[in-house]
């Protein structure tokens, strides 16, 4: 019976996508593509995946839709009316069609010839998880079994951020107001819902180490409460220049650093943390990791927003 | 017919059509989009087999999806500012020479 689920969530997935590349104009292309990032977390939550549908709910969807939006907005500044493209093809490139079907049967050949049942790390990773007091067994390969990754990750993260911020168009945006639809309607909504974001954020990177959720997902909360209070007016993209905003892009990778040299003093090597103060060191990664997400993603989204048509300084 | 089957083939079919994508569509903003659906192929192949454990499936994987979440949406965010500025200098949505959609 929940095969048959599968079966269709993953056509409804596929027809998605296949929607989220549509001739038919930029914005049809982005909404279809943030529903394709709604339909991917239920399908995260059926792969016994839900901190990386929490991620993909808010990352995926939320923060990737509303750049892509406002780039589709920016790209037709000069264009106004429906785009048309000119170089519309409604038929099927037989090239690239030839192309795409070939990748397609390496990897199902690839998949469909792995042996059907694993070992798998889950076991193994169970038990170490036990030992470092994080219940949350992702939660634990992220900040402690793999902190390599983690680690390189917010500097990827952080270097983003640098080079979107060096090639905005004006250098002048972060005095002007953001593209925005400010008006009684969003105005309340933000006042409503930006507190309890604020609440969920500090609830998500808190039980992050039992339950699903972590400084991922609680970054992403964060990150779009500060887009939302960007959008509405609240916050001028001024703030994004503040050495507040800078101090915590910075931060989680300069925490992250120094707790991943600490044992190193102590005798050990990189990443390793003591059993002691395992728990302890994991959390405040986790917490400054949460203020740095967050920070990255609304700076990546104000970086390079498009101002307001009218230009005005906020 | 496991359910990770189901998700490990509709990965390697998100991938191929995000491939086609790349390649066929012109619009610089459908190929960042394109870049995004070989991303969500990948994640998706990647926990589908982790799928394939007796009991709760492999956190591995998982922890690495999330990773790739956040990564993908910094390539995607610098992607659309290089679009972006593209945009502003040359006034083209698409690496073709032809002039911009406007003139036509």
């Amino acid at each position: 019976m929940m095969l048959v689920f599968d079966i269709i969530l993953m056509g409804v997935i596929v027809w998605i996508a296949l929607g989220s590349l549509s001739p038919r104009g930029v914005y049809k292309s982005v909404v279809m593509f943030v529903v394709f990032g709604l339909f991917m977390a239920l399908g995260w939550v059926r792969l016994g995946a839900p901190d990386v549908a929490l991620a993909e709910a808010a990352i995926g969807a939320g923060v990737t839709g509303v750049i892509l939006l406002d780039a589709a907005g920016h790209l037709r500044q000069r264009t106004p009316g429906p785009i048309l493209e000119r170089h519309v093809r409604r038929g099927v490139a037989p090239l690239p069609l030839l192309a795409s079907v070939i990748v397609f049967f390496v990897l199902a050949l690839l998949v469909v010839n792995l042996p059907a049942e694993a070992d798998g790390l889950a076991p193994l990773m169970t038990a170490g998880a036990e030992d470092s007091g994080i219940k949350n067994v992702v939660t634990a390969v992220l900040l402690d079994f793999r902190g390599y990754d983690t680690l390189l990750e917010i500097a990827v993260l952080m270097l983003a951020t640098v080079a979107v911020f060096s090639l905005r168009d004006a250098p002048d945006i972060l005095g002007r107001r953001l593209a925005g639809f400010a008006g009684p309607l969003l105005d309340s909504f933000t006042r409503i819902v930006t507190p309890f974001m604020l609440v969920i954020a500090g609830h998500l990177v808190w039980i992050g180490s039992s339950e699903p959720g972590g400084a991922f997902q609680a970054g992403a909360v964060l990150g779009a409460a500060g887009i939302l209070l960007a959008l509405s007016g609240f916050a001028s993209p001024r703030w994004a220049g503040r050495r507040v905003v800078r101090l915590s892009l910075t931060m989680g990778l300069l925490v992250f650093i120094a707790i991943a040299l600490y044992p190193l003093f102590l005798g050990g090597t990189l990443l390793q943390y003591p059993d002691e103060t395992r728990k302890t060191l994991i959390l405040a990664m986790e917490t400054w990791l949460t203020l740095s997400i967050g920070a990255s993603l609304v700076s990546l989204f104000i970086a390079s927003a498009s101002p307001g048509p009218d230009g005005g300084v906020a | 017919m496991n359910h990770y089957l189901v998700y490990g083939l509709g990965g390697a079919l998100i991938f191929s059509i995000g491939v086609y994508g790349m390649l066929a569509r012109p619009h610089l903003l459908h190929k960042v989009v394109a870049a995004n659906l070989m991303g969500s192929g990948v994640f998706l192949i990647l926990i589908g087999l982790g799928n394939r454990v007796q009991g709760r499936p492999d956190p591995v994987p998982q922890a690495m999806v999330l990773t790739g979440i956040v990564v993908t949406v910094a390539l995607t965010a610098l992607g659309l500012a290089i679009v972006k500025r593209y945009y502003t200098v040359t006034g083209l949505t698409t690496l073709d020479d032809d002039p911009p959609e406007t003139d036509a």
